[in-house]
């Protein structure tokens, strides 16, 4: 048992009214049959059965509103009974329905018929919703339905004459509509028995047009009765080409394919292989004889001075990712090209094999892209620059890299005040601007180094390479940000020329003007947060060196003295508390330790003719 | 600037879950309360309540002089459009799919684009219309085309195409109250789909501020309408896979907040726009042109499309499905893009 439902019949159909039943109680009815007529507000239309088999019970009286969706019919199929009542009509028993199940579940697809708007023309046909009668079945070709309101066809020229062989595809009649004229093509292949409709008969859609046999010869009467159970319904549709087409009992091969039009416009039907068309576009990594890299590996390449020619890449295809960028600068320096870093504002980079990745937030994000817990707190988000953050990346690789440890001595720089008031006096008659108190601190430390050299050096686990000059790196607060300019070859400056080196690096910076040897190669850095106030300065060491002194500022406290006659006595002094800021790797607390009291006590006991 | 995070996909306490459909609803009926000078015109808005049920109770309320049913005639409902335009009213025009903008085609993309600048702005022409688009399901090849990437090629016109019933009703009160004529995409397949949307008069989403759907640092991925939610899909199943996918909903195509895409393409390093539309000279093309003038050396990869096929859209409602993006072949592009 089953039921004819009541289709959507346009967008905004809910319902429609019985105007006539076509089928009454015990009428055999095959799939594609109409059995009722429906009103809507939109259309009048035959209702056409879903299934097969002998119809039962109408659910609707004539005049009553029918809900889309709601059973209007039952009709008893063939499962139902074991004996079905034989039909009375010549008609046969229904062939095996085609599965074309008109669309019982609700949709807002809207019927093209409803739209109004529209002529119909559109679709060439919909699948088969017509079965041929039963009759001729295999042989038939049938009248299609050449549109959404088109139900007959007038036969305006017949371009097949019985005997005459036929393909499948191939076009056998001309049919003219109110919307159309259109060849109607052969279903079936064969040769043509029988034109059933003279040209200017019209033919209603489902009905046979002609018969094709497989020798030209009529279907005889008691073959044609009873038609075979496999039979199916030819399709109707006449744009699809018959590549599918039934093939009949035992129909001659398909010929070759059916004749095609001229080749449509440039179509690309789906779907897109994007797998292959990622695989085509990396072959081109290893044909293009030149360093492939991602656009943002070149950059990074170039903000980094790294050669992309030596470097194999890892992507795909073999094209060189950030990552691989991102590692040969990481090589050691001995091992990577050496002259690195032209623009970057902070040192070669570090022997350490830190992860390329970029560093992630650190911190639980919320799903807008907040941190958790954030979501409500109003904020600017402001865009970092690129020198934030290289000197981010810089940091937490140092930060990763080295074991980092401070030391701090308070440094008296009582005496040392009195020796750079004279000589700033001096430098005064001469024109020239004041010393602070920066160059006597390098120039101190680089005595200090000379002595300490294990403390001008790079730290690479199985050695340690000192370097056999001092490249003082000072790190310099700009508007652009933090920046360390080298002064190359310190150890042979005096206060004087450090002083003035200092001053010049610092203008260039400021000017956004230094050259491509100002940030390389350093071997020690000295930061001197006392300029902005601080009074102590641990740092983080810039690789790949091993230490960094910081200089806090200078503040004026009490301070035990020792009187020439031995006594003491409490004093107000300058004093400067340095901080050494060590690889612990690399050295020792002690070894920091006495290099530090070095520069203090050089410091300290400073003569004017010290040091010039 | 002040930045204040986005929340929609969020209920908060003055937010009801409505449909797309209930929220374009409730946008005409505050706007044509707000400004007596907003009123309507379309083929069957009135006593049918349109075509997919939109207008449903406006010609009650409104009255059939301000909710105007027309006849089969696109041409008269955007000219007679513009001209009310011209007269100083502010008309809301419904064409009952937007693939019949064709037949309106002079009316939209002369009349409405170009009149305010050939007559050297002596008026706007704040005309909606509003465009009913993309599959539905068996629509047919003359019924379910998405066409906003025509619209973005003729300067003076906007392009709106919400994707959730919050931009849906916020962006389409921006619309009425903007004095240039705005075409807006309401996507057919989302008329039925329910979300948050604030209780209130003001809901007003600003065109060209593009909404950040899902965060994510691995890929950037940029849809629209019916494309946002498979895209969303997609990067559910993906985060597991270890790719994490940043879906961006640009919610209007002109004006483009080209910014909000360009800064999460330099965090991601990677680009992928999804649409509906056919995929030769879609939007896509065009996003991923200004991103690579843009942001060229932020890409670890090329900018990728899953688009629609460039055939004429089939009935079957199966074959339909296989000629738009769908949430696997999403998932396997970003695979494949992520692989690169």
């Amino acid at each position: 048992m089953a039921h004819v439902l009541m289709p959507r019949l346009g967008v905004s159909v809910t319902e429609g009214t019985v105007s006539a039943w076509l089928k009454q109680v015990g009428d055999p009815v095959e799939v594609g049959e109409p059995i009722c007529e429906v009103a809507t507000d939109k259309v009048d239309t035959e209702i056409e059965s879903t299934v097969a088999g002998v119809l039962t019970e109408q659910l609707y009286a004539v005049d009553e509103v029918v809900e889309v969706g709601a059973p209007l019919a039952t009709v008893a199929t063939a499962d139902d009974a074991a004996a079905p009542a034989a039909p009375a009509a010549p008609a046969a028993p229904a062939a095996p329905a085609p599965p074309a199940a008109p669309e019982p579940t609700p949709s807002i697809v809207p019927d093209p018929a409803s739209y109004g708007d529209e002529p119909d023309a559109a679709p060439a046909a919909p699948p088969a919703d017509a079965a041929p009668p039963a009759d001729d079945g295999r042989y038939a070709v049938v009248m299609p339905r050449l549109g959404v309101s088109v139900t007959e066809g007038t036969v305006s020229t017949w371009l097949k004459q019985v005997g005459d062989p036929v393909e499948l595809g191939e076009p056998i009649c001309e049919v003219a509509t109110d919307k159309v004229d259109t060849e109607i093509e052969s279903t079936v292949a064969g040769v043509l028995a029988e034109q059933r409709h003279a040209e200017g008969d019209v033919v209603l859609v489902g009905e046979p047009l002609a018969l094709v046999t497989p020798d030209g010869a009529l279907p005889s009467a008691s073959a044609a009765a009873p038609p075979p159970p496999v039979a199916q319904p030819a399709p109707t549709s006449t744009a699809v080409p018959v590549a599918a087409a039934p093939a009949p009992s035992a129909p001659p091969a398909v010929p070759a394919g059916p004749t095609v039009p001229g080749a449509p416009a440039e179509l690309r039907p789906g779907p897109f292989d994007h797998t292959a068309a990622v695989e085509r576009l990396l072959a081109t990594v290893a044909r293009a004889g030149r360093p492939v890299a991602a656009p943002s590996a070149r950059r990074l390449a170039a903000d980094l001075g790294v050669d992309l020619a030596g470097l194999t890449g890892t992507g795909g295809g073999g094209h060189v990712t950030r990552a691989d960028v991102q590692r040969a600068a990481e090589r050691p320096p001995a091992a990577a090209a050496a002259p690195a870093a032209p623009a970057a504002s902070v040192a070669p980079p570090a022997p350490a094999a830190a992860p390329a990745a970029p560093e992630p937030t650190g911190h639980p994000m919320g799903s807008d892209g907040l941190p958790l817990g954030y979501e409500d707190v109003p904020y600017d988000a402001v865009p970092t620059s690129r020198i934030r953050r290289v000197t981010a990346e810089h940091m937490t690789r140092s930060r990763r890299t080295a074991a980092h440890m401070t030391t701090e001595v308070d440094v008296d720089l009582g005496l040392l005040t009195d020796v750079r008031a004279r000589l700033n006096a001096h430098r005064a008659t001469q024109g020239r601007g004041k010393l602070s108190f920066l160059p006597f601190v390098a120039r101190a430390t680089c005595a200090a180094l000379l002595e300490h050299p294990d403390l001008n050096a790079t730290f690479e686990t199985e050695r340690l390479l000192r370097w056999g000059e001092i490249n003082l790196g000072i790190a310099v607060d700009t508007p652009r940000g933090l920046m360390v300019p080298v002064l190359r070859g310190a150890e042979r400056m005096t206060v004087e020329t450090l002083g003035e080196g200092i001053t010049d690096l610092a203008a260039r910076l400021r000017d956004g003007k230094p050259g491509p040897d100002d940030f390389r190669a350093g071997t020690f850095t000295i930061s001197n947060p006392g300029s902005v106030g601080a009074v102590s300065a641990p740092a983080i060491i810039n690789q790949p060196q091993v230490a960094i002194l910081g200089m806090p500022t200078i503040q004026r406290r009490p301070w035990v003295v020792r009187l020439a006659d031995g006594q003491e006595t409490i004093a107000i002094r300058p004093i400067l508390r340095l901080a050494l800021t060590f690889d612990h790797r690399a050295l020792d607390g002690a070894d920091a330790t006495r290099c530090l009291v070095d520069i203090g006590r050089r410091l300290e006991t400073w003569d004017v003719d010290d040091y010039r | 600037m002040t930045t204040t995070p986005v929340t929609t996909g969020t209920t908060g306490a003055t937010d009801r879950v409505i449909g797309y459909s209930r929220a374009i609803n409730e946008a005409l009926a505050e706007e044509m309360r707000r400004d007596e000078r907003v009123w309507m015109m379309g083929q069957d808005i009135g006593r049918l309540g349109g075509v997919f049920g939109l207008t449903r109770g406006l010609q009650e309320e409104f009255g059939p002089m301000r909710v105007r049913d027309t006849a089969i005639n696109e041409t008269f409902i955007v000219g007679g459009a513009a001209g009310a335009a011209l007269a100083g009213t502010i008309p809301v025009v419904e064409l009952q799919f937007a693939d019949f903008l064709f037949t309106a085609a002079d009316e939209i993309f002369h009349k409405l684009a170009k009149w305010r600048y050939m007559h050297g702005g002596q008026f706007t022409l704040p005309v909606v219309v509003r465009l009913p688009s993309g599959v539905v399901g068996g629509a047919g090849a003359e019924h379910s085309q998405s066409l906003e990437t025509i619209a973005m090629h003729v300067p003076g016109l906007k392009v709106a195409v919400p994707a959730t019933p919050s931009d849906a009703k916020g962006l389409l009160k921006a619309a009425i109250r903007d004095p240039d004529p705005v075409l807006f995409f309401e996507h057919k397949g989302l008329y039925r789909v329910k979300g948050p949307v604030p209780e209130s008069d003001e809901h007003v989403v600003p065109f060209g501020s593009a909404r950040v759907a899902r965060a994510g640092n691995d890929l950037t991925v940029v849809a629209t309408g019916l494309m946002v939610d498979r895209a969303l899909a997609a990067a559910e199943q993906l985060a597991p896979q270890g790719i994490d996918v940043e879906v961006i909903d640009p919610r209007t195509l002109v004006p483009l907040d080209i910014d909000t895409i360009v800064a999460s393409v330099e965090r991601t390093h990677r680009l992928m726009v999804v649409h509906e539309a056919s995929r030769t000279a879609g939007f896509g093309a065009e996003i991923a042109t200004q991103v690579q003038e843009r942001a060229f050396f932020s890409l670890d990869a090329p900018v990728w499309r899953v688009c629609g096929t460039d055939t004429p859209l089939p009935q079957d409602p199966e074959l339909e499905q296989a000629c738009i993006p769908s949430t696997d072949e999403i998932v396997a592009a970003a695979r494949a893009l992520a692989a690169i």
